[in-house]
């Protein structure tokens, strides 16, 4: 019921479907010969060349593979017996996730650069400083030691001054003690057991004593100048 | 599927899909880009950090890219770059703490769970690492990805012939450390 009341009135010539496609291709041709600009391809193909291009880039690959492996025969033919696979493993999935961090290709905050040689410099010359002033202090302190008791520290100590200085008590104490024990030509004469220049000269030969006395005028007069 | 590297070029330099195409850049790029440098810095961690620098300066620099080379090319270029860095700053790290660098990435490789003394690959790794890092580099392009020297030579700026026979001595030392091994 349904389907005779949605029914058009209108006929189509029979077969109309089936010749439809082959109608509008052969129409085809004339309506793109009235266009002012040809769409066909300017460049030309060589026939079956796509056919043919996965093979050529297939052969070429092989080729290059083919070339570097008879290479590798020819020139260490052992290592050319080895298998070429990597023994290296990859994380699973790791290409999958794979993701470059953007924020570290946008430009990176530019921190305030303090240059360190400056300091460096500056540490270099204190520490360099100290260490001259270490070595010269020791080396004057080393100078004043070493030298403290020359004859030079004493050449220029008055002595009269000194003496005035001690009181009798310690002049008493030096002359009884230090001063005549040190004094070795008083204990001889104390002693009584040098001989006296008489005697002495008693024992000596006249010759002797001739060529000695000359010997003395010769020395005296040279001394002054005559 | 992946984009063309024009296509991808156009896209990056417009700013509206600028981080798709880059997106599409590393997914196209990174397993290549990885190996390569995996090959040269033996720790994953490592070729991570390195793979990320890496990507990190192609995104600063890829609007001034001249397309006087493929996009491949000039990757691999920053790839290399990027290792020849790393290793360089390792080596003076290690001096600095007086050890040996050398030692150290053999050390990487045997530190690997999966390493095994007596498999031929594992001594082929060690081998790898006994030589200077630019004939590794030639050994690894040419050995693993049968990279032709013409290719070769526009990634390391060198000639063909001084290419050829880094390759050939570096193949010939691996042999004989292997055999001697």
């Amino acid at each position: 019921m349904l389907e005779q009341s949605i029914q058009l009135p209108y006929a189509v010539p029979e077969g109309y479907f089936d010749s439809l496609a082959t109608t509008v291709l052969q129409q085809l041709p004339k309506e793109e010969a009235q266009l002012p600009i040809v769409s066909q391809p300017v460049y030309a193909v060589p026939e079956g060349y796509f056919d043919g291009l996965s093979n050529s880039i297939l052969s070429r690959v092989t080729a290059s593979s083919q070339e570097s492996a008879d290479e590798l025969a020819t020139i260490a033919p052992v290592l050319h017996t080895i298998s070429s696979q990597l023994p290296y493993q990859v994380p699973e999935g790791y290409f999958d996730n794979l993701s470059v961090d953007m924020q570290s290709t946008e430009q990176p905050q530019v921190a305030k650069v303090i240059s360190i040689t400056g300091r460096i410099l500056w540490l270099r010359m204190a520490v360099a400083a100290s260490i001259l002033g270490i070595i010269l202090l020791g080396a004057t302190v080393f100078y004043q030691r070493g030298n403290g008791d020359t004859y030079a520290s004493y050449k220029n100590v008055d002595l009269n001054k000194s003496v005035n200085k001690l009181s009798d008590d310690d002049l008493i104490k030096y002359l009884d003690n230090d001063y005549i024990a040190s004094n070795t030509e008083t204990i001889i004469l104390d002693d009584g057991a040098a001989p006296s220049l008489e005697q002495d000269a008693q024992t000596v030969p006249d010759d002797d004593l001739t060529q000695y006395l000359h010997e003395a005028s010769t020395h005296k007069r040279r001394k002054k100048g005559i | 599927m992946h984009l063309e590297d024009r296509e991808l070029l156009d896209l990056f330099r417009d700013t509206s899909t600028k981080e798709v195409a880059f997106t599409a850049i590393i997914k196209k790029f990174q397993e290549r880009l990885y190996w390569h440098v995996r090959k040269m810095v033996i720790s994953h961690e490592d070729s991570n950090d390195i793979l990320q620098n890496v990507f990190i300066k192609v995104w600063k620099g890829l609007e001034n890219f001249r397309e006087d080379s493929q996009l491949y090319t000039w990757l691999y270029r920053i790839a290399t770059n990027e290792c020849l860095t790393f290793l360089e700053q390792r080596k003076k790290k290690a001096t600095i703490s007086l050890t040996d660098d050398e030692n150290g990435l053999s050390n990487t490789i045997k530190a690997d769970k999966n390493f095994d003394a007596n498999k031929l690959e594992w001594k082929l790794q060690l081998a790898i690492q006994s030589l200077p890092e630019r004939q590794r580099l030639v050994f690894n392009l040419r050995y693993y990805d049968a990279m032709p020297y013409e290719k070769m030579s526009k990634i390391l700026e060198t000639s063909e012939g001084a290419l050829k026979a880094s390759y050939h001595h570096a193949a010939k030392k691996i042999e004989q450390y292997i055999l001697n091994s």
